[in-house]
């Protein structure tokens, strides 16, 4: 061992596609949990961020892990056959058995991470599984195709199956997705981590005040994924106007989601799923008229909508759940979301206390939207206060987090 | 009372995989501790070494029967038929090279490789200009000289290679379409309904007349021989034992046949004549034994027009498993068990998956599945099964596959809705396993499920699950209701033809398995009190009335 790799281990935390916002800073607080949890702990890691090689990264995306002492590092993907990676392997000392035929090694021009003790990846989201080339672990964040075929439709992910198979624990954070990984991917309990959930609310602090006066409308975020429910939403949506008189508006926001809008003139060619939510609201210019589409709002923007909303709906097949509950938890905004075991946990574990709908039932939905039309400030005083929701920040979780990760990174 | 027990499968028919093979284990076992005699096993040539097979490795010991054959041993063209099949199926299974090939690849790289390429490493070395060029030359010179022998050689090898390889991959594809043949269809290549006599191909107008030969001389030999005092025959596939003039019955299973007409006449038009051969082995059968009243009523009395007074009702007994896996010595016989029955998945994984992309290196440590050990036919409902199975993981959220035991490959219909459905990653199949690997799977099973909408007797995958700790779910049929009492018919019974509440039912086994084991263990002990013993007992006493004229015939 090196005496660098005496004093402190070297752990490199992997973005292994070029993300940006929620996921960018999700796998950024990963790194800043094991540096933070790891220096209350006493052993003050040295920690590598890697990301994909790509101009659409500036220093400024990683100023924050500068500030608490993270190195940053640019990588590309380089594939090689089994043959070639068994004598990598053969060379480095460390081997596994390998099934694949292709493997997926991260490359920085230099030793290839070689210098790292361990190797923390953030995503499972491989074509070809990733050269088990260091001991690693890798963050599972759900298994749509299982619950949502069309999500991946023939399309075997050999590559997200190996790299979890081939790691030394697989985490996740949610206990769904835990036993995915257990059922779907094959891979014995003992490997699995439960790590903690957070909700990093630092940034929706600034735009906190003590009353916010409620518009006349809720909050549909959703995006232009197929397993978010579109269609059926709108079959409730107008059951709803229609049958229950709702007199509230539906706000709609989200990542590319004004492709909805059929007034919309980005994307002439859309997929299925957009074309026919697109035609049913073409078809009903009422219900059209109901509907406010917001697309992708900034940050503050986006919070600002949602803490004048009377009530936050998400609905979809599913997930691995979705933050935006805690933000309108936060800003004061109750959560009416599709029942799936995801969003039961998050509820839980937040004390949200949200209502629950079958995503399968557009009558149920209509049901639920006007009861929370009626109820919503009953079920605004069963939110839980900022103080608790406060105890989520990624500081808070830093120890939790090192205590499980430190068993595996030894 | 010696007892003789009839059997005529037709070449080709793996007894091992019929229901029946198995029941012939319990028959002989229980027939000969009951009576204390050898069991007589009057069968085919070809049948013999099968039946002593399937005996042998069900634990009934060589003293228990006697295999009665036509003399002078198989027929040879059997024998050929039979050497062919073995040869496609190893090419079916086989996916590594030959060892005639390696030889042959070995000898080619010693005389002639290896010698070309020391001298090759010769000419690159030499420091010698004399030497280069002597050696240069002369195998320049002895190249030119062979070229002439060799060059039609290498092509004649290579056109061979060719041939030998569209030649395996012909009959790869022959083998394939033969494996997807059930049973019936299989029982139909050699014994084609008279109705369509005029269509059957001289080939097989020659089988079914070696076909006859051989059971005329079984038939002849039973009336013949005055040693045994009655003859069983354990299914009505058969009319030919209505040939033997000595006191006899028939078991009637079940008419899976007349209860499916449309899928197995439209999807399997050959079940037609079995049909036929059935119908005609009930019409001139003189007493039937079946499992369960709801088959002697619905089935014999109402299909068939069988009078009441020639059936008599013996039910099935109690499966056990559990030998198959205990595990006796250890601190904790139950951590054990499991561990074993997970090393026995294991290495079925490792020796039948290991070019399966998915599940070549699964772990099935934790695995929670839920399990149908049955063959796919029509009545075994395995569609509906898989939708309510969809709904209990894709809107229930279950976590929990699913394992088959069917060989999905010979049914297209539902492969191709697996993958439609992007199931056949959470639906298992382990196809045709040994008793030692279906025990394991029963044993590390969340819940037994059995949605078959019609069965002869009460099914076996209660009690077999229950054997080793496993709970189970059932369709709400005759055959099951028969069996199990009102209050628990509440917990463990649903509509088979409804997805929906198949779903439902399989949550509420997953969500209280433990109260599911609760309630069923008191019966399965119940059960457990009829052995195969009693089930014997029970036959041999009804045979003694048939014999005795006790019973109308």
């Amino acid at each position: 061992m090196s005496q660098r790799a005496a004093a402190c281990k070297r752990v490199v935390v992997f973005l292994p596609q070029a993300y940006r916002g929620g996921t960018l800073d999700m796998v950024k607080l990963l790194a800043k949990m094991l540096k933070f949890g790891s220096q209350l702990a006493g052993r003050n890691l040295d920690i590598v961020f890697a990301y994909p090689d790509s101009p659409i990264y500036s220093p400024k995306d990683f100023a924050d892990l500068y500030q608490l002492g993270i190195k940053t590092r640019p990588f590309y993907w380089r594939f090689v056959t089994r043959a070639q990676l068994a004598d990598v392997q053969k060379m480095t000392g460390y081997s596994t058995p390998l099934k694949g035929d292709r493997y997926s090694i991260p490359t920085d021009d230099a030793n290839n991470f070689l210098d790292c003790d361990f190797w923390f990846v953030a995503s499972d989201r491989f074509d070809e599984p990733l050269a088990p080339l260091r001991p690693y672990c890798v963050f599972a964040h759900d298994y749509l195709q299982r619950y949502f075929p069309q999500s991946l439709g023939d399309y075997y992910e050999n590559g997200f199956i190996q790299t979890a198979r081939n790691s030394i624990a697989v985490l996740a954070n949610t206990p769904h997705t835990i036993e995915d990984i257990v059922q779907y991917v094959g891979i014995d309990r003992r490997k699995t981590i439960l790590v903690p959930h957070l909700a990093e609310l630092e940034g929706a602090r600034d735009d906190m005040s003590s009353f916010v006066e409620k518009g006349n409308y809720f909050i549909w975020t959703t995006n232009a994924g197929g397993h978010k429910n579109q269609l059926l939403t709108l079959h409730a949506l107008a059951r709803y106007y229609e049958i229950n008189r709702g007199t509230l508006d539906c706000h709609i926001t989200g990542v590319e989601s004004s492709l909805f809008n059929p007034k919309s003139t980005q994307d002439s060619e859309p997929r299925p799923h957009i074309r026919a939510v697109r035609d049913y609201l073409s078809e009903r210019p009422q219900l059209a008229e109901r509907i406010v589409f917001h697309g992708d709002l900034p940050y503050q923007q986006y919070l600002n909508v949602i803490s004048h909303a009377r009530f936050l709906l998400h609905n979809v097949v599913m997930d691995n759940g979705t933050l935006c509950a805690v933000e309108a938890a936060y800003h004061r905004t109750p959560v009416l979301s599709s029942n799936y075991p995801p969003m039961r946990y998050i509820s839980q574990r937040y004390g949200l206390n949200a209502t629950f709908f079958d995503p399968n039932d557009p009558a149920e939905l209509s049901e639920k939207l006007a009861w929370m039309e009626a109820n919503w400030r009953a079920q605004q005083e069963l939110l839980p206060d900022v103080e608790h929701l406060e105890k989520f920040s990624w500081k808070a979780l830093a120890p939790e987090f090192w205590r499980q990760i430190s068993t595996i990174i030894g | 009372m010696k007892i003789g027990i009839f059997l005529a499968y037709a070449p080709g028919i793996k007894m091992s995989n019929q229901g029946l093979g198995r029941q012939l284990v319990q028959f002989t076992a229980g027939f000969h501790n009951h009576s204390g005699e050898a069991i007589a096993i009057l069968c085919p040539s070809w049948l013999r070494d099968d039946v002593h097979k399937l005996l042998s490795q069900g634990g009934v010991s060589n003293h228990a029967y006697r295999i009665i054959c036509p003399p002078g041993g198989i027929p040879i063209s059997f024998r050929i038929q039979r050497l062919l099949s073995a040869h496609l199926e190893r090419l079916r299974s086989r996916r590594t090279i030959s060892r005639a090939y390696l030889k042959l690849k070995e000898l080619l790289y010693t005389s002639i490789y290896a010698q070309v390429r020391k001298l090759a490493v010769y000419l690159l070395s030499t420091r010698s200009i004399v030497g280069f060029s002597l050696t240069f030359l002369t195998s320049l010179i002895l190249a030119i000289a062979i070229a002439p022998v060799a060059l039609p050689l290498v092509v004649v090898g290579a056109s061979l290679y060719g041939l030998a390889r569209w030649i395996r991959r012909m009959m790869r594809r022959v083998s394939a379409r033969t494996s997807s043949i059930p049973i019936v269809s299989q029982l139909n290549a050699f014994l084609l309904d008279a109705r369509k006599a005029n269509q059957i191909s001289f080939v097989q107008r020659a089988y079914n007349g070696v076909y006859r030969r051989e059971t005329s001389w079984m038939v002849n030999f039973a009336n013949r021989d005055g040693t045994i005092d009655f003859w069983f025959s354990p299914t009505v596939f058969w009319p030919e034992f209505n040939a033997i003039n000595k006191p006899s019955a028939l078991c009637f299973p079940d008419m899976v046949l007349s209860e499916f007409p449309v899928s197995f006449a439209v999807d399997h038009p050959h079940t037609l004549a079995v049909f036929g051969r059935c119908e005609k082995t009930i019409e001139g059968g003189r007493h039937f034994i079946t499992y369960s009243d709801v088959t002697a009523e619905e089935g014999l009395e109402r299909r068939f027009g069988v009078n009441k007074g020639q059936i008599s009702v013996i039910p099935h007994a109690a499966m056990d498993l559990s030998h198959h896996i205990s595990i006796e010595g250890t601190l904790d016989p139950g951590q054990a068990r499991r561990r074993f029955a997970v090393n026995l998945l294991e290495g079925h994984r490792n020796v039948h998956w290991q070019t399966h992309r998915y599940l070549s290196n699964f772990s099935f440590q934790d695995t929670k599945y839920l399990f149908y050990p049955s063959q796919i036919r029509p009545n075994k409902n395995i569609v509906n099964l898989i939708r309510g199975y969809e709904i209990s993981l894709r809107r229930k959220h279950q976590y929990a596959k699913l394992i088959l035991t069917g060989d999905v490959s010979t049914n297209t219909e539902i492969s191709n809705f697996l993958r439609a459905r992007r199931l056949q990653y959470d639906i298992i199949f382990f196809n045709d396993v040994p008793e030692q690997i279906l025990a394991a799977l029963y044993h590390l099973a969340e819940l037994v499920i059995n949605p078959t909408l019609y069965e002869g007797g009460f099914p076996f995958t209660f009690t077999e699950g229950l054997s080793v700790g496993t709970p189970s779910i059932m369709s709400d049929i005759p055959q099951v209701r028969q069996a199990i009492p009102n209050e628990l018919a509440e917990e463990m019974l649903f509509d088979p033809y409804s997805p929906e509440t198949i779903a439902n039912a399989i949550v509420h086994g997953l969500t209280h398995r433990a109260r599911l084991v609760d309630l069923q263990m008191p019966l399965y002990r119940k059960m457990r009190k009829r052995s195969w013993s009693d089930v014997a007992s029970d036959h041999v006493a009804t045979f003694s009335k048939i014999r005795d004229g006790i019973v109308s015939a």
